[in-house]
């Protein structure tokens, strides 16, 4: 069924109940029997447990590098779903090396440089460094900095940050560096993959700013206290419409304010901050990126067709860059972006990428924040669609 | 995007403030430079070392940034190919430089011009973190002398400062600012840190310098800080004439003038000219400089501009000021209307222009209210004769839409004396021409003390 003498991207689905047996269930299907250079496991909380670890890497013959991440939702050729997804790439010539920093174990710079060392192990043609993010912790711009300092300019990063299905406790990720399997909370993970072939990245977001810019008066982190010298909150609220006690209900803020982002301005466009958060007792707006004093913000609005079509547009992007066939592509999908577009517009979305790579497979999952480096695109995004696509 | 420039360097002036040490500053700069130009590689490069880079990757031959010629817009490097290059001193002694390559577009001014600025802002940082870290190093040492520790502390501290006052006047800086706040913020963030300076911004106003916008310190003349500007454009680079500094600033590619520091401020004088050149080229030009000077209907000075001047001379020089305002004006204006009016002014703008001399500056205050400063004056009747020459080249007919329309100017003169102010002057002037319009329309009268008396004693 299978050619050996070729490189393959296989994936595999599970919604079965039991975290073990779904996660088994998929690897199965990933890998058909073949033996892996390197897994990658994306499932929902309720599956990310120990379990479900082991039970992939068994099933995946027990001593294979692996890497992964709790997500806000997983998809693949067959549809989105909550359970557990397995990718498994392998075949003549590809080679990986992986890495896991534990939370509060170094600054988030220094568990990019290390995520990214990597590639210290990696001789070959095509290079790229897959990052998994914890999508929780401060300002995740400085993992990829770290990152990129090892990386440079030669090697594209690619990757996106776990998520827990927005339910904000935060995250869990999966590694193995052959026969070990470790479950760590909010954790930083790195893959550097090789391949005589070449790799592909694509972007994508498809949202545009409206209406006139505000300054950012006052400022600490991703907390914003002021715009236009007024009550940031207060600002936010009569700008977007929304009711002013809107800020006492953080449910209705956080779904409110998801879907009407703040854009900084940059050279080729706009940088998206998501406001999740609001503090009615000093009137502050928080985003998840630092937004510093001094800068100037639009309200960013998404189009709906552009927004579904990123997706498509990011996977098509990726192919391009290959200059042939895919093999397969991974795609990395902002969680919030389920909220802004419902489960109708994400499942379009998902058709549309179906449509570009059918027959080819493809496999992600739905992130909080999403890592592209390379010319043009600086890091961390957001409200994003980042896509690797491998030949 | 119009100022993402001044924008981004907001970002980065917050973020370069954070750092504790050189290595992190220049790793700081590395990689704000280069993700703010969209770069692919950046390099710090102090004398045979490379302090921090990006783009290849953790141990890169600093040969590869050390050896590139001077001047290259345009450099390889290998596994990448040919990039565009764009190089900037972090200072003027030391040679230190930051450089960015990237392999799409070539760089544009402005981005240079926002590179140069993180570089000054570098180069200041790192000598302050040097100084700190010297500082740390005599600590260790235990031998200093407290003397010289309490000098590195001061130079440490007026460094800290003088990063405070440039980002708070770089957070100001916005395209929203109006340029008159923007000019005036420079200048007074300067002037701030001098203990006994005068600051100004000498701008372009078509072919000639004016100050726009001044920062006062210090008993010092107009005319020195313009032939300060005027010498630093001529050489387009710093000056020092005694105690007076300029350095040029420039709009996009064009000098537009120069920043000027009279007094003790070598140190912070480019920094706050690379400032203003960055400030105006965000979002102005010398038009809008120009615009915010002067009145939109004649292109005379406006009132602030006007009195900038006069403040500047009437401790030097003999000088009068003279007052007009049109008889007849309002019966125009309602009669045949605002298009006339307007027409009107314009012409008595043109006539006034005429009829004073080159070295003498009018303005319109607004209405139909006119002033006129003369400097230098010989004497009272070389002011009144210049007056009359006003009053009788505005009482010719104006030739308007096809007809004739007449009006006439009254005059207020008020000398200058080394003792009043600007503003007391106008006043004094305002004051007389009110007598003369009053008592004989289409007439000049002086300035007489005797007329508040004679006011005072008529509202009893």
């Amino acid at each position: 069924m299978h050619n050996v003498d070729e490189r393959w991207f296989g994936v595999g689905r599970s919604l079965l109940e039991d975290p073990a047996e779904a996660g088994a269930q998929a690897c199965r299907e990933a890998t058909a029997g073949r033996q892996p250079t390197l897994l990658l496991v994306f499932a929902a909380l309720r599956h990310s447990t120990p379990a479900m670890a082991e039970a992939v890497h068994a099933a995946a013959g027990g001593d294979v590098l692996m890497i992964g991440c709790s997500t806000a939702g997983e998809f693949t050729s067959d549809g989105r779903g909550s359970g557990v997804v397995v990718t498994a790439l392998g075949g003549p010539g590809f080679t990986a090396s992986v890495r896991a920093i534990e939370h509060d174990s170094m600054d988030l710079y220094e568990a990019g440089v290390t995520a990214a060392s990597s590639l210290d192990d990696i001789d070959a043609e095509h290079r790229v460094v897959l990052l998994l993010g914890d999508g929780r912790s401060g300002d995740q711009q400085e993992m990829v900095r770290g990152a990129y300092s090892v990386a440079g300019a030669g090697v594209p990063l690619v990757g996106a940050c776990a998520a827990d299905d927005l339910t904000q406790t935060g995250t869990v990720s999966f590694f193995s560096d052959g026969t070990t399997v470790r479950v760590l909370p909010n954790a930083v993970l790195g893959a550097a993959l090789g391949s005589p072939s070449p790799l592909g990245v694509g972007l994508a977001h498809g949202w545009h700013k409206i209406g006139e810019p505000m300054v950012v008066t006052r400022s600490e982190g991703g907390k914003i206290y002021e715009l236009d010298g007024e009550p940031a909150l207060d600002t936010y609220l009569r700008r977007t419409g929304g009711a002013p006690d809107l800020g006492d209900d953080p449910g209705a803020f956080l779904t409110f304010a998801a879907v009407r982002p703040l854009g900084l301005a940059r050279r080729t466009g706009e940088d998206i901050r998501i406001i999740f958060e609001a503090d009615p007792a000093v009137r502050s707006i928080s985003g998840l990126a630092d937004t510093p004093e001094g800068a100037m913000v639009w309200f960013m609005e998404g189009d709906r067709e552009n927004v579904v079509d990123a997706a498509a547009v990011a996977t098509r992007e990726a192919i391009g860059e290959l200059g042939g066939d895919a093999i397969g592509v991974l795609v990395f999908d902002c969680s919030v972006r389920l909220i802004a577009l419902g489960g109708d517009g994400v499942d379009l979305a998902g058709e549309r990428v179906r449509d570009v790579l059918k027959p080819v497979p493809y496999s992600g999952f739905f992130s909080n924040g999403e890592i592209v480096r390379r010319a043009n695109a600086k890091g961390m995004h957001h409200l994003s669609v980042a896509a690797l696509a491998v030949s | 995007m119009p100022g993402w420039s001044s924008l981004q360097l907001t970002e980065f002036f917050s973020a370069i403030t954070r750092a504790g040490d050189v290595a992190a500053a220049t790793r700081i700069a590395v990689q704000r430079a280069a993700e703010a130009t969209d770069a692919e590689l950046a390099a710090v490069v102090c004398g045979d070392t490379v302090p921090a880079s990006v783009g290849l990757g953790r141990s890169p031959d600093v040969a590869l940034f050390t050896g590139l010629p001077a001047g290259d817009d345009i450099a390889d490097f290998p596994g990448l190919g040919p990039m565009h290059l764009t190089v900037h001193p972090l200072d003027r002694d030391t040679g230190d430089r930051i450089l960015v390559a990237r392999a799409g577009d070539a760089f544009e001014p402005e981005e240079r011009q926002m590179l140069q600025g993180m570089a000054r802002v570098l180069g200041l940082a790192l000598r302050g973190l040097r100084t700190l870290e010297t500082e740390r190093e005599l600590r260790r040492e235990r031998e200093r002398e407290a003397a010289s520790r309490l000098e590195l502390l001061e130079a440490l501290e007026r460094r800290e400062r003088l990063l405070e006052t440039l980002l708070r006047v770089q957070r100001m800086v916005n395209p929203r600012t109006p340029v008159d706040e923007t000019l005036d913020a420079i200048t007074d963030g300067a002037r701030s840190l001098l203990a006994e300076a005068t600051t100004a911004l000498v701008l372009r106003d078509g072919a000639t310098l004016t100050v726009a916008s001044m920062s006062r310190g210090t008993d010092v003349r107009v005319e020195v800080l313009v032939a300060a500007a005027t010498q630093s454009l001529a050489e387009k680079a710093p000056v020092a004439d005694g105690s007076v500094l300029a350095a040029p600033v420039k709009i996009g590619e064009d000098y537009a003038g120069a920043f000027v520091i009279a007094g003790d401020g070598q140190e912070i004088l480019e920094a706050f000219a690379e400032q203003a050149s960055l400030a105006l080229t965000g979002a102005h030009t010398l038009a809008a400089v120009h615009e915010a000077h002067h009145d939109s209907l004649t292109r005379l000075p406006n009132r602030k501009l006007f009195l900038n001047r006069v403040e500047q001379v009437v401790g030097a020089d003999p000088a009068a000021l003279l007052y007009l305002d049109l008889d007849l004006f309002k019966q125009v204006n309602d009669t045949l209307g605002h298009s006339v009016g307007d027409e009107l002014l314009r012409g008595v703008a043109d006539r006034i222009r005429g009829a004073i001399r080159d070295s003498d500056m009018a303005a319109r205050f607004g209405g139909d209210e006119f002033a006129v400063l003369l400097e230098p004056i010989t004497g009272t009747e070389q002011a009144v004769e210049i007056a009359q020459r006003v009053i009788d080249s505005i009482s010719q007919p104006f030739a308007i839409s096809g007809r004739m329309v007449r009006t006439r100017a009254s005059v207020g003169i008020a000398y200058s004396d080394g003792v009043r102010t600007a503003e007391e002057l106008l006043e004094d002037a305002d004051l007389a021409m009110y007598r003369a319009k009053r008592s004989r329309p289409g007439t000049c009268r002086a300035y007489d003390p005797r007329m508040r008396t004679d006011d005072l004693l008529r509202a009893s």
